[in-house]
This record gives C-alpha cells, sequence and structure tokens, in this order.
C-alpha cells in the first residue's frame, strides 16, 4: 500500500458518492462506506498520513449518527460530501508532495460542533466511540405498542416463566465457573427475552425490572462487574420477583383474586446498588451506606444525621447515629464489622480453580521428588552430614508447602448453606408449611472440590426434613409448638472431618411406626431387641420408605439409603438422632479434602497397602479353629459368629507372603457397599494421613486401586478399594 | 408504488411469543405469507430449503445470533442479496454499527408498532426496485 493506492481507495469512495440514487445514505450505502473508511483508516496509519485517519474517523462518526438517527439525514449529508472531497485533496497532497498543506481543522471543528462530535485531539488516538445507548427509544413508540391480545398475553405467561426457570439452571452452572461467558449469556438471553416481548404488550413493570437485570448482567458479561455471591444472589432475587409479577399476570387472567402488588422498590434500589459497586470497585462502601443495604436507617435519616456529624464538634456518622437513636449500638457495629472486612476483601485475588488444582498436583510431585531424593542410597553413602541436613531441611520445607497449598482451595461452606436455605424457602412455600432456617458456621471451611459433592446428599436431607419432619402449621399448634418451624444447618471442624448437622424441630421420628414397616419388609426379626439409635439407622437401610404418600418433594420412594450410599461414597459417615415429637437432626460427616485419607497401612511381602479407614471395622488374629476351608468353596473365617469370606491379597497381587496360614496373619475385616470379608495381610505398619495421587489416565481402571500415596517413610504405597477388591476375589 | 403484500417474509426469534407479536403485527400490514426459525440456524436451513423473500431477525438468539445469520446470508451467493431488517432491543450503538458494517438491510427497536415496522419494510423493498 503506497499513497496513490490509497487514494484510489479514496477516489472509489468518492465515484460510490457521486452515483447515489438520492441525496440521502440509507443503511446499506452507509454500511458500505463505514467498512471502507474503515479501510482508509487503517491505510492512512501505516503510510502516516495523519489528516487522513482523523478526516476518516470523522466520517466514520458521522456515518454512525446518520445511522442512528441521531443527525438531521440532510445536514448529514451535506457534510459527508464536504468531508469526502477534502479527504480527496489530502490524498492528493500526500500523493504528490508526501504531505498536506491545506488544513482540516476548520472542517473538523464543524463536525464537532455540529453533530457534538467530540474533536479529536490531532495526535489521539483513532476515533472509536464510546459504547452505550445512544437513542433511547421515545415513551410514545412504547405506549402505541398495543398488542393487547389475550391469546398473547397467555403465550407469553408460559413461555417466560418457562424462560425464566431456565434461570435457575444456568446460574448454578455459573455460581461454580464464574468465568463463564456463555453462562452469563444464558441467563441475560431469558431476561432479554421478556423485556423484549414485555416491551410490546406494554407490561412496563416487568419490562422495567427485566431490563434492569439485563444491564447488571450486560455489566457482568463485559467485566465492569465481578460475578459474586451477592450478584448472583440478586439475580436469584430477581427472577424470583419476575416469576411472581408474570403469575400475579395469570392470576389477573384466570379471574383470580388479585395478589397484592409486587414491591420492587427494594430490589431495584438493590440492583442501583451493585451498578455502582461496578463503578468504584475499589471503595469500600461507606457506612450509610451499609446501614441503609440493611434496612437500618432510611435516606432521609441518613443525610439528616450527615448533616448533623458535620456541626460542630464533628463526630462520626455511628455516632450521631447512636447518640440520636436512629440505630441500636449493634447494629452500627455489625455494620462496622462489615465494612472492615470489605477492606479485607479487596485483598484477596480471584484465581481459576483449575490453576489451583495444576499448583497443588505439582506440589504433591515435589514432595515425591524430594522423597525420592531423600531415600536415596548413593546420597546417603556419601556421609555429607550438611547435605543431609540441608535435605531434611527440604523436606520440612516441602510438607509446609503441601499443607499450605491444600489450605488454598478450602472455601466456607456459606454458599452451601445459602442454597439450601433458598431450597427450604421454596420447599416450604410449596407445601405450604412455616419454616425457617437458622444457620450456624457458615464459615467453617471445606475443600471446593467437596462442596459440589456433599451437596446432593444434602439436598436430599433437607428435602426429607421439610417433608416429613416439618408439620403443617395447624397440626404444630396443637401440639403447643410456634406456628413456624425451625430448620437449623450447622458445620464445625471435627477431627480431620467437617460436620454438618441438619436438624429441624418437628415430629421426629416415629419408631413404632419404623419397627412395624421393618419387620413387615423383614429388615428385623419379631424378637430383635433394637435400640432407640438401631430402630433411627433403619431408615437408611435400602428398600425402607415411611411416607404414607409420595410426594414431588422427596421423590418416589427414593430413599435414605441412596443417601447413605453417597455419603459413603465420599468416605463419610452418618448419623441420625431424633426424639418423638421433638425434632429430628441428620448429622453427617465428611472429609475436608478427597485429597488426603485416613489410611492404615499394611504389609504383604515386600510390598506396603493402605487400605482407608472408614472401611475398616476390626482387625483381628484368628485361632486355627475359625479358619474354615470346604473343598471347592471359598474360604471363611469365624468372626465372632458369621462366617465372613476370606480374601488373600497376595494372590490377588500374586505377591510371595511371609504368612500363607490366617491363623499366623492378621487379618482386616472390611466393609464394602453391602458386604464384609475379612483381608489377609502379613502385617499392619501403622495409621497415616496419605495425600493421594492420581495414578494416572493409564492405570485408572486398575481393579482394586484407587490410587497412589508417597508414605511418611519416603515410599509409595498402594491405595486399596475395599469394593475393588470384593470384586476382584469374587470374580476368581 | 406499494409493496407486494405476498412477500415471503422469515421471522427469526428464539421466543415463540416474539415471534407471535411480530406476526401479528405483519398481519396488520397486510403481510400474510410468513414462516418462523427459532435461532440462525434454523433460519439457514430453512433459506436453504425454500425461497424466502424478506428475514426479519432478533439479535440475541442461542445457537446463532442475529449477526452471525447476517454474516451467513451475506456471505452466501444465492443469498447475499435478500434484505434483512434486524430487530433489536436498545439502539445500541457498537450492536447497530455492527450490524451495518455486515450489510444489514435496515434495523428496527423493540418495542416498535405495526405502522413503523411498515414503514421500515417499504424503505428496503423500494431502494431494492430502485
Amino acid at each position: 500500500m503506497d499513497h496513490a493506492e490509497l487514494r484510489r481507495e479514496i477516489d472509489d469512495m468518492a465515484s460510490n458518492f457521486l452515483f447515489l440514487e438520492k441525496r440521502e445514505i440509507d443503511i446499506p450505502t452507509a454500511g458500505q462506506f463505514l467498512n471502507q473508511l474503515e479501510a482508509v483508516m487503517r491505510h492512512a496509519e501505516a503510510l502516516g498520513s495523519p489528516e487522513a485517519r482523523r478526516l476518516a474517523g470523522g466520517l466514520s462518526q458521522l456515518l454512525e449518527k446518520v445511522v442512528l438517527e441521531s443527525v438531521d439525514a440532510a445536514a448529514g449529508f451535506g457534510l459527508f460530501e464536504r468531508g469526502i472531497v477534502l479527504l480527496q485533496s489530502v490524498a492528493d497532497g500526500y500523493c504528490n508532495a508526501g504531505r498536506y498543506d491545506g488544513s482540516i481543522e476548520g472542517f473538523m471543528q464543524e463536525l464537532a460542533d455540529g453533530l457534538g462530535i467530540p474533536l479529536e485531539a490531532a495526535a489521539g488516538e483513532p476515533a472509536t466511540a464510546p459504547p452505550g445507548e445512544v437513542s433511547p427509544e421515545s415513551p410514545a413508540a412504547a405506549g402505541e405498542a398495543r398488542v393487547q391480545d389475550e391469546s398473547l398475553l397467555r403465550d407469553f405467561i408460559t413461555e417466560g416463566l418457562e424462560y425464566i426457570g431456565e434461570i435457575e439452571v444456568n446460574i448454578l452452572n455459573l455460581e461454580q465457573e464464574p468465568e463463564n461467558k456463555d453462562y452469563i449469556n444464558a441467563i441475560f438471553r431469558p431476561f432479554h427475552s421478556v423485556k423484549g416481548v414485555a416491551g410490546f404488550l406494554n407490561l412496563v413493570d416487568i419490562r422495567t425490572l427485566a431490563h434492569d437485570l439485563e444491564t447488571l448482567l450486560d455489566k457482568a458479561r463485559n467485566e465492569a462487574l465481578p460475578v459474586t455471591p451477592e450478584l448472583i444472589d440478586l439475580i436469584l432475587d430477581g427472577s424470583d420477583t419476575l416469576k411472581a409479577m408474570i403469575g400475579r399476570l395469570r392470576d389477573g387472567l384466570e379471574g383470580r383474586e388479585a395478589t397484592e402488588l409486587i414491591d420492587t422498590s427494594d430490589l431495584v434500589r438493590r440492583i442501583r446498588l451493585a451498578e455502582q459497586g461496578a463503578d468504584q470497585p475499589k471503595q469500600p462502601k461507606k457506612l450509610g451506606t451499609i446501614l441503609l443495604e440493611e434496612g437500618v436507617i432510611n435516606e432521609e435519616e441518613l443525610q439528616a444525621a450527615l448533616e448533623r456529624s458535620q456541626i460542630p464538634p464533628p463526630r462520626k456518622l455511628g455516632q450521631t447515629l447512636i447518640a440520636e437513636g436512629i440505630a441500636s449500638p449493634k447494629d452500627v457495629s455489625r455494620a462496622l464489622r462489615k465494612q472492615a472486612q470489605q477492606v479485607t476483601d479487596s485483598n484477596t485475588i480471584r484465581v481459576d480453580i483449575k490453576k489451583l488444582d495444576d499448583l497443588i498436583d505439582m506440589v504433591g510431585e515435589l514432595v515425591i521428588t524430594q522423597s525420592m531424593i531423600r531415600q536415596s542410597e548413593t546420597l546417603q553413602s556419601l556421609g555429607d552430614r550438611k547435605l543431609v541436613r540441608d535435605i531434611s531441611q527440604l523436606a520440612s520445607i516441602t510438607s509446609e508447602l503441601q499443607r499450605s497449598s491444600t489450605v488454598l482451595r478450602m472455601v466456607p461452606i456459606k454458599q452451601t448453606f445459602q442454597r439450601m436455605s433458598r431450597l427450604v424457602r421454596d420447599l416450604s412455600k410449596n407445601t405450604g408449611k412455616l419454616v425457617n432456617v437458622v444457620t450456624v458456621g457458615e464459615d467453617t471451611e471445606i475443600d471446593r472440590n467437596m462442596v459440589d459433592e456433599i451437596y446432593n446428599p444434602l439436598v436430599h436431607m433437607v428435602r426429607n426434613a421439610v417433608d416429613h419432619g416439618m408439620e403443617m402449621p395447624e397440626e404444630r399448634i396443637r401440639a403447643g409448638k410456634p406456628e413456624r418451624g425451625t430448620i437449623k444447618l450447622k458445620a464445625f471442624h471435627r477431627g480431620g472431618n467437617i460436620v454438618i448437622e441438619i436438624s429441624d424441630d418437628g415430629r421426629g421420628l416415629n419408631r413404632e411406626k419404623i419397627r412395624e414397616k421393618a419387620l413387615k419388609n423383614g429388615l428385623i426379626g419379631a424378637g430383635d431387641a433394637l435400640t432407640d439409635q438401631e430402630i433411627n439407622r433403619l431408615i437408611l437401610l435400602p428398600g425402607f420408605s415411611t411416607a404414607d404418600k409420595i410426594t414431588d418433594i422427596s421423590g418416589r420412594g427414593v430413599g435414605m439409603d441412596v443417601v447413605k450410599q453417597a455419603v459413603e461414597k465420599l468416605r463419610g459417615k452418618m448419623d441420625i438422632q431424633s426424639v418423638e415429637g421433638k425434632g429430628t437432626t441428620f448429622v453427617t460427616a465428611f472429609p475436608l479434602t478427597m485429597a488426603i485419607i485416613d489410611g492404615m497401612i499394611v504389609k504383604v511381602g515386600n510390598e506396603r497397602y493402605i487400605l482407608p479407614t472408614v472401611a475398616i471395622r476390626q482387625l483381628i488374629r484368628p485361632d486355627r479353629a475359625a479358619y474354615n476351608c470346604i473343598v471347592g468353596e471359598a474360604e471363611t473365617i469365624n468372626v465372632m459368629g458369621r462366617l465372613l469370606p476370606l480374601v488373600r491379597l497376595h494372590r490377588l497381587f500374586d505377591i510371595e507372603p511371609v504368612h500363607a496360614n490366617p491363623w499366623e496373619a492378621t487379618l482386616v475385616v472390611m466393609e464394602g457397599e453391602k458386604r464384609a470379608k475379612c483381608l489377609l495381610v502379613d502385617k499392619i505398619l501403622g495409621k497415616e494421613e496419605v495425600v493421594i495421587k492420581n495414578l494416572g489416565e493409564r492405570l485408572k481402571r486398575v481393579k482394586g486401586v484407587s490410587g497412589g500415596a508417597i508414605l511418611g517413610d519416603g515410599n509409595v504405597g498402594l491405595i486399596l478399594d475395599p469394593e475393588g477388591l470384593f470384586e476382584m476375589a469374587e470374580a476368581n | 408504488m406499494s409493496v407486494d403484500k405476498n412477500l415471503k417474509i422469515l421471522i427469526v426469534d428464539d421466543f415463540a411469543t416474539m415471534r407471535k407479536v411480530i406476526r401479528n403485527l405483519l398481519k396488520q400490514g397486510g403481510f400474510e405469507n410468513i414462516v418462523e426459525a427459532e435461532d440462525g440456524a434454523a433460519a439457514l436451513k430453512i433459506l436453504k430449503s425454500q425461497p424466502v423473500d424478506f428475514i426479519i431477525s432478533d439479535w440475541n438468539m442461542p445457537n446463532m445470533s442475529g449477526l452471525e445469520l447476517l454474516k451467513a446470508v451475506r456471505g452466501d451467493d444465492e443469498l447475499k442479496a435478500l434484505p434483512f431488517l434486524m430487530v433489536t432491543a436498545e439502539a445500541l450503538k457498537d450492536n447497530v454499527v455492527a450490524a451495518v458494517k455486515a450489510g444489514v438491510s435496515n434495523y428496527i427497536v423493540k418495542p416498535f408498532t405495526a405502522e413503523v415496522l411498515n414503514e421500515k419494510i417499504e424503505k428496503i423493498v423500494k431502494s431494492l426496485a430502485a
């Protein structure tokens, strides 16, 4: 490209312009010109012709205004014509003399004045117009849009509700991957569609709210607003309100009594606040704003108090509010704490979970490598004391590094609790029960990778509590309890576990009924003496359900046994406490992370294996008499009166054992999903918390082994999977 | 001259109610020969299988957006001359300019009346006839 070519390009445009039919630039023509001007700008920039570039930029802006009808078409046409001519002479100048002797400033000024286009500085950036809404539609257009057709309204209600329903699904995805633009788009679209049709149907309130929510999401999409749990809550509340508004429309259409008008002012205020957050993300919120948000004070009170705080001697806003009795000291101190928290919040950064996983994996590799170095015989034979000291220093640093990197992935259980609270709210609405949710220990931390895993079993327990545990309001009053029931979600750490309790103050388990049912289903015998605790646990058995009728909420007979299995799959434990008439508590304990396992280390021949402690029932050294072997049948061991199959680990893995006779070896009684077996090993070496290492794709499908781990002495051991071992034994 | 009311118009929008709204508005203007598609991809299929005279498409759709559809139409030798009216929610400048550069025939801002829609269609068709 040289100046002659640039001139030809501009001449092309000029002749296109000359041959226009009418003195009018229609949209397709404007499109062509815009593309041509863009090329001219690019080439002028490359060739070093600032005048041509600025002129082309100015003309582009002019055309954009013509397209958007924000400038008079005839005036725009005249200006464009003169601009093209000027552009030609600039190109001529550069072509012939390598410079332009005239000035374009007069014309640029005219463009700026006439069109409100800011004059681009001579050395400025290429003209890019600020994005934004240029011509908001006229209110008249909205008013005229009368398509008030009942069947359309019905379609809108059905389709609108369906679309908004999709938002909830996608928002859960977004919660897990806040960076994913596809999810934001998927949430954006329903609001957008609802808004569009609401505009035609003259549903001003719905249209306005949908528009506000859409704007908020647009900011999130353009990264002007971070996707925080608060934003997600706001969007969920927004979609709930929209749903309610559309529901109200349906009620009206069906001639049902109109429900209370829906007040969106609170929601709108929160949306505005969230949007402001977009504009000044660094600023911690002012105390007054926090109190406003919490609804402690109103706008007028705040303004008045602010003014009075200025009167000498000046006092802090909080002091004024307390002194005048507008806010309680408790409210103010809570708001102050919240403010302090924001400051610390700005000291945190968001990191993609994938990066964190990679880091933790690499640290795992580091631990392995350093332990290999430490174990190296060559190294030990050197007898260099300093080297030995340095290496042991390296070991302690690495293990510290591993500990702190595992902590990185820990997140508070708060979000899970919020989702569960929401679920309770929805469920209680559907069933007509009145339920409060109380949460305790929301800040208890758990591995990010566990959060999703534990959610489903917890949801099932919450559903159970609302559906089966909670009584209807009338029944509660008859029982002398408060009309409104309470479900408490509590989390705390105990040992290496996170304990989550879900308690309700409902009717409690009816042990008589459970007993009867268990008897009928043959789960227990008529003469069995069971403790209360044992009876409670009966509901965890497969095929047990005491619900008199099947409801939507707890599903069709999907019982607590499924929940128990899910919990155990995560190496968790589960228990039930219940007092009849007072309530029920489900207690679940999960390991804090799937990355660490509590293991028993056993030795077979020269090999070491790790058995997950949760699956071990007991360790025994049997008598000679406890061993039974019938020819052609499996070997069994009599364990406290029950015959359990014997599994010879050395045979499964083809190892030469030290002890082949069960009465000389040690037996580990292990529990699988539905059965127990005795595992024959040579020796128990001890108990240890080990870090699980994936064995990689290639070894993933090896039966009986669920992973590998580095033992405390630096050796590698395989972690065994009881269920897989049992299957192997049964196949032999 | 007046526009041929037998023009076969393709409405593209993912929201069925919106398609119905536009269909109703078109009927008010005397246009009855209408086909519908729920996104850009479905629209392309229709365009390949039957003759269509005019496209009215929403901007924001899953699978294939209105802009992508426009680019696909303009990039197809058989379809590139088809009139294409883009429906946008706001006159968002960046959106409009992008559509104009991609060769849109005109754009219309929601909500609109039957008169405005008619006007836009006439304007496009007449400029093509000229």
